[in-house]
């Protein structure tokens, strides 16, 4: 029997204002996302992944359609349950390394403040060790490279326990060698059964993906189910 | 069903709030601007409120100054009292006085007349016999003899009629106490301690006063059985006071004013229960309205400062949102994230507070201790109440409060609207509607309501009122032209900077850049664009009016006294038979007056008349010249100075002085003022003219002290005298100059901000300056035309801000301190001080400013040229 979905999305459409009009951003997504496996938005810039991924995120409010959460209407939502939904079940990953972690704290103290967040406790050992970053508590994050840092953002989604993770393009900013990294780091995350969506252009980022949404100018053009490639 | 998603609310306070305090030394520019804001807004909220309370500090003082040092307190006194009451009356105000914190009374008695007083036989001297508590210990200057029980004459009859030590004097038979001692007659006016005692110790001998000597008992009992032994019933005057310090605060002299009430009620009822209630008059004479006009004087400095301190308070806070707004987005980053993470706009906001909140709590304090401790600077003489330092501390913590939830609101609401509603469209824009509305309509239709108030601003002032005739609402008319003008200027720029991209100078680069640059920097240009008019224009106006009313109270009360001071004297000195002391000699002048036609007609003496003589704005040369012109002999008639010409003057003098020959115009002259009148020379003028003339004046630029020791040493009579710091009542020119005095405090805090902004908003753009100017330069630019372009572009804006400040800012004083004047009825009218040093000033300054900021723009762009543009 397939997962009951984490999310569900029904005719969701987001507008902009500009100084030149109404701009559509997204327009009649509806979508199911499992609550297990790598979904991953995919398309060109400006096809709307990113807004679709900031409408999960909570950040975005659609004015059409009806987001779901285990069941829940998102949009009924009070501000301060949306903010205990992010808290305690969304880890948002950005695009930029380091505005994922705070600057002025150490490794561990990243993940610690993470924990706390979440109003949970975590051991910045363990972690570090699963991300491959043994050794790197009492760093200064100027000390980590882009991709060490994009892995600790991982590792700061699991230090708070969330059950979805939310990742914006996690690989654009890197080079070759610290995605690959990166990439490992999700691949992991799928393993241990998180929810991840990933909104990529990444070729080799949606090849992970167990679903691929895909995006053009604002409208779901399709979605794929395949086996992740290893 | 609601779906509960685990703990709603986060209370403890986690890692990243914990370390934020450490986390803000990563931008020490955002630190040193918080905190200089804040510093900035705290002075001037608590200088307002202790510059008011000092302007009733001052006024106090002043009122003190020109009060008898025994009228702060309590006065009972009655004339022709009863002798045996006295002491029942004496007893009740000794008994009351220390359960209201006042010391020992001191009590003055004096006698009626006593003729057929007998001095070495001869039975026909007039004396008073007097007694006043302490007057022989400290008061009076001995001369002879001891401080032994008896009496002391005073030294005019002793040393004249060879009375001594040691006489024995009696009334019709009746033996008196012996003279102990010869003392120094007080003379008109008497020294300050007697100043209330003048009716009862002083010999006035030019009124031909038919005492000849105040003769004084030692100690109260010698008084006591002189009089009793001559039987005398009823004492001319009695009276009781206490010398209590002169109050240095508003508070301390309304507390004197209570508990002098509080004794006055309690002696009234004690001697009502002995059925002598309304036996003496008791009051506060001269302080209980001392009080008031400080009070008044307070009220109205506070009033005419509070809409310029709220404003100044609203400005400090305007630039404390924008220290959030720039917070907000330096740490855009860390807040998306503790917001994906959970956390609500309270709590970030709470973040910017914790970041913030200490540069901004010490800038704060900093700028409160600052204006206290700056005070005797900036405002007014006079000392704060403690009560206004209080409300002063509290206005510093309000402001302080204030600025900190701003902080916390701003970054709050942005943190709201980006991050929990997104980009959904928000039905208009408040914000917006406020920036389109007229502000600058507003602001004018006050100040047409304090100018309409202004034109009938000096009609309300009068000679003999000491209150001070200000109008509050008048007062802030030069405010609100310069807010006016200050808005008009912002939306002008604004629009014309909108307008820019129609500007085609790409024949000039360094100015099409320089408009470019301006435009796409609009909101922080009109910023400084508008604090820099406010600054400029406001110092224009505070200095000016300010000094302009110093300089008219100078002015005025030098023209009207004639000199520094002025001594009336008897015709010898002015004839000559008697030469003027060796100490006057070289700063003092004799004039004669003459009336009778008219006018006033002043004889000087061209030798000496500009070394005494206050010449007002005549300059020295012009007028000795003008002496010696009607020096010179005329067949005509009396060469003339002719002031203050008018149709109806005729060119009649009095006297039998031949008729006037004008040589010369002026329009105002010391002693005449601006009325109609003539100046004659001496020389033009025989020794019979001379002896003619009526009343002689030393004018003259010494101490009135020191001229008055000198004249009386050579034996000049000194019927009256005028000094030109008692001449004028000084406190409504005071009042006006204390406000304004804050008025320029606040420009130049306000010109402080304007640099500090121009700076930062240059320092802020600088790697955006670098980026640019290395690409312009890549493209053919010459640094030195870079440069002038930075220069244009900042000199465009401080010499907007310095020329729309300066004609507003001086045209406004120019217009006001006319009418600001509250003595018109005294010549010449307040007028502006010469603005040309202002200006002078104003310039360099901006000068100084542009050239360095100029340099922090291109400063950095040698290094950029390489590096920046591969990292861009």
């Amino acid at each position: 029997m397939p997962d009951k979905p984490i999310f569900s999305l029904r005719g969701i459409g987001v507008d902009y204002p500009t100084p030149a009009g109404v701009v559509t951003g997204v327009d009649d997504i509806s979508f199911d996302v499992p609550a297990r496996g790598m979904t991953v938005f995919a398309g060109p810039s400006g096809s709307g992944k990113s807004t679709l991924l900031r409408v999960l995120g909570l950040f975005e409010q659609p004015v059409r359609g009806t987001l779901t959460f285990q069941g829940a209407d998102v949009r009924k939502l009070k501000h301060r349950e949306r903010r205990a939904l992010r808290r305690h079940h969304l880890g948002l990953v950005f695009q930029n390394p380091s505005d994922n972690l705070l600057g002025y704290l150490s490794v561990a103290e990243n993940l610690r403040a993470a924990a706390e967040a979440a109003g949970t406790d975590c051991d910045p050992g363990d972690i570090l060790g699963q991300l491959g970053l043994h050794g790197t508590g009492d760093w200064k994050i100027s000390a980590l490279s882009g991709g060490q840092q994009q892995r600790l953002a991982f590792g700061c989604v699991l230090a708070a326990r969330s059950t979805v993770i939310l990742a914006d393009e996690p690989t654009s900013q890197l080079d070759e060698g610290s995605a690959d990294l990166v990439l490992d780091t999700l691949q992991y995350l799928v393993d241990q059964d998180f929810a991840v969506l990933v909104a990529s252009h990444d070729e080799r980022l949606i090849d992970l993906g167990a679903r691929v949404a895909r995006l053009h100018k604002g409208t779901l053009d399709a979605v794929e189910e395949r086996e992740p490639q290893p | 069903m609601r779906v509960k998603w685990g703990t709603i609310g986060q209370r403890r306070v986690t890692k990243p709030w914990r370390a934020a305090p450490k986390a803000a030394l990563s931008s020490p520019l955002t630190l040193i601007v918080a905190a200089v804001t804040s510093l900035l807004a705290c002075f001037l909220g608590t200088a307002a409120v202790l510059q008011a309370s000092a302007a009733g500090g001052a006024t106090i003082a002043y009122q003190s100054g020109i009060t008898c040092p025994d009228s702060y307190g309590p006065v009972f006194g009655k004339g022709n009292i009863p002798v045996k009451d006295i002491p029942a009356v004496t007893g009740a105000v000794q008994r009351h006085a220390g359960a209201h914190g006042f010391g020992a009374p001191v009590v003055g008695q004096y006698t009626t007349v006593l003729p057929g007083t007998q001095f070495n036989g001869d039975p026909n001297y007039k004396i008073r016999l007097a007694y006043r508590d302490q007057a022989g210990l400290d008061n009076l200057s001995l001369q002879q003899g001891t401080r032994a029980p008896g009496l002391w004459l005073g030294n005019v009859v002793a040393d004249a009629e060879h009375i001594g030590v040691g006489t024995k004097p009696s009334i019709q038979g009746i033996g008196l106490p012996p003279v102990t001692g010869i003392y120094r007659d007080l003379l008109d006016p008497p020294p300050r301690w007697w100043c209330s005692q003048q009716s009862g110790a002083v010999v006035d001998r030019l009124a031909n006063d038919p005492i000849d000597s105040i003769v004084f008992a030692t100690d109260r009992k010698t008084f006591d059985d002189a009089v009793a032994a001559i039987g005398l019933p009823k004492m001319q005057y009695f009276h009781i006071s206490f010398y209590e310090p002169a109050p240095a605060t508003l508070s301390a002299a309304e507390d004197l004013l209570q508990r002098s009430r509080d004794l006055i009620a309690d002696v009234r009822a004690d001697l009502t229960a002995q059925g002598l209630g309304n036996l003496v008059a008791a009051d506060v004479p001269t302080f209980e309205r001392s009080v008031q006009i400080a009070r008044q004087a307070q009220d109205n400095v506070f009033v005419s400062i509070l809409p310029l301190a709220l404003i100044s308070v609203l400005v400090g806070c305007a630039g404390l949102g924008t220290v959030a707004l720039q917070w907000y987005q330096r740490r855009h980053a860390q807040l998306r994230l503790l917001s994906a993470r959970g956390s609500g706009p309270g709590a970030l906001g709470g973040l910017a507070v914790a970041e913030l909140g200490l540069p901004i709590l010490l800038g704060g304090a900093l700028g409160a201790a600052a204006a206290r401790l700056l005070l005797g600077v900036y405002g007014p003489p006079g000392v704060p109440d403690p009560e206004a330092e209080l409300r002063a501390g509290v206005v510093a913590a309000g402001v302080l409060v204030l600025s900190l939830a701003l902080l916390a609101l701003v970054v709050a609401v942005r943190a709201h609207r980006e991050f929990e509603l997104g980009r959904i469209r928000r039905e208009g824009n408040r914000m917006r509607l406020l920036g389109y509305f007229p502000w600058e309509l507003a602001t004018a239709g006050m100040a047409w309501l304090g100018w309409t108030r202004l034109a009938h601003y000096s009609t309300g002032s009068r000679l003999g009122n000491p209150l001070p005739q200000v109008d509050p609402l008048a007062l802030t008319y030069p405010v609100f032209v310069v807010l006016t003008v200050g808005l008009l200027t912002a939306r002008l720029a604004w629009l014309a900077l909108h307008a820019s991209h129609r500007a085609r100078f790409w024949s000039r680069p360094a100015l099409q850049l320089a408009i470019r640059r301006l435009a796409g920097a609009r909101a922080p240009v009109t910023g400084v664009l508008v604090i820099g008019t406010l600054a400029i224009g406001t110092l224009a106006t505070g200095i000016g009016i300010a000094n302009g009313q110093e300089a008219a109270l100078d002015t005025k009360s030098s023209i009207f006294v004639g000199g520094n001071a002025r001594l009336d004297t008897d015709s010898p000195i002015g004839m000559g038979t008697v030469a003027m002391p060796a100490a006057l000699a070289q700063n003092s002048t004799v004039v004669g007056e003459l009336t009778g036609t008219g006018g006033v007609v002043l004889v000087v003496d061209p030798a000496t008349f500009t070394k005494g003589a206050a010449a007002g704005d005549v300059p020295a040369g012009d007028l000795d010249g003008l002496l010696r012109q009607i020096s010179q002999p005329n067949p005509n008639g009396t060469p003339v100075i002719r002031v203050g010409h008018t149709a109806k003057q005729t060119t009649q003098l009095p006297d039998g002085l031949r008729d006037a020959v004008t040589v010369a115009d002026l329009p105002v002259f010391p002693m005449i003022g601006t009325s109609p009148g003539y100046v004659v020379s001496r020389t033009a003028l025989d020794h019979g003219q001379l002896d003619r003339i009526p009343k002689w004046s030393v004018l003259t630029g010494a101490p009135m002290a020191d001229a008055t020791a000198a004249l009386r040493a050579a034996g000049v009579f000194i019927p009256n005298r005028i000094s030109r710091e008692s001449a004028l009542d000084s406190l409504p020119f005071f009042v006006v100059s204390w406000t304004f005095s804050f008025v320029a405090l606040l420009g130049a805090v306000l010109g402080v901000v304007a640099i500090l902004a121009l700076l930062v908003a240059v320092e802020v753009r600088r790697r955006q300056n670098a980026l640019a100017g290395a690409l312009v330069l890549r493209m053919g630019m010459r640094p030195r035309t870079l440069l002038a372009s930075h220069l244009m572009e900042l000199g465009a804006l401080s010499g907007l801000a310095i020329v729309v400040g300066v004609v507003c800012g001086v045209s406004v004083a120019g217009l006001s301190v006319p009418r600001f004047d509250p003595a018109t009825f005294l010549a010449p009218r307040s007028e502006l001080p010469d603005p040309l040093p202002f200006v002078l000033t104003v310039l360099v300054v901006g000068v100084l400013v542009v050239a360095m900021a100029g340099w922090i723009a291109v400063r950095s762009v040698r290094t950029a040229r390489t590096a920046e543009l591969i990292r861009a």
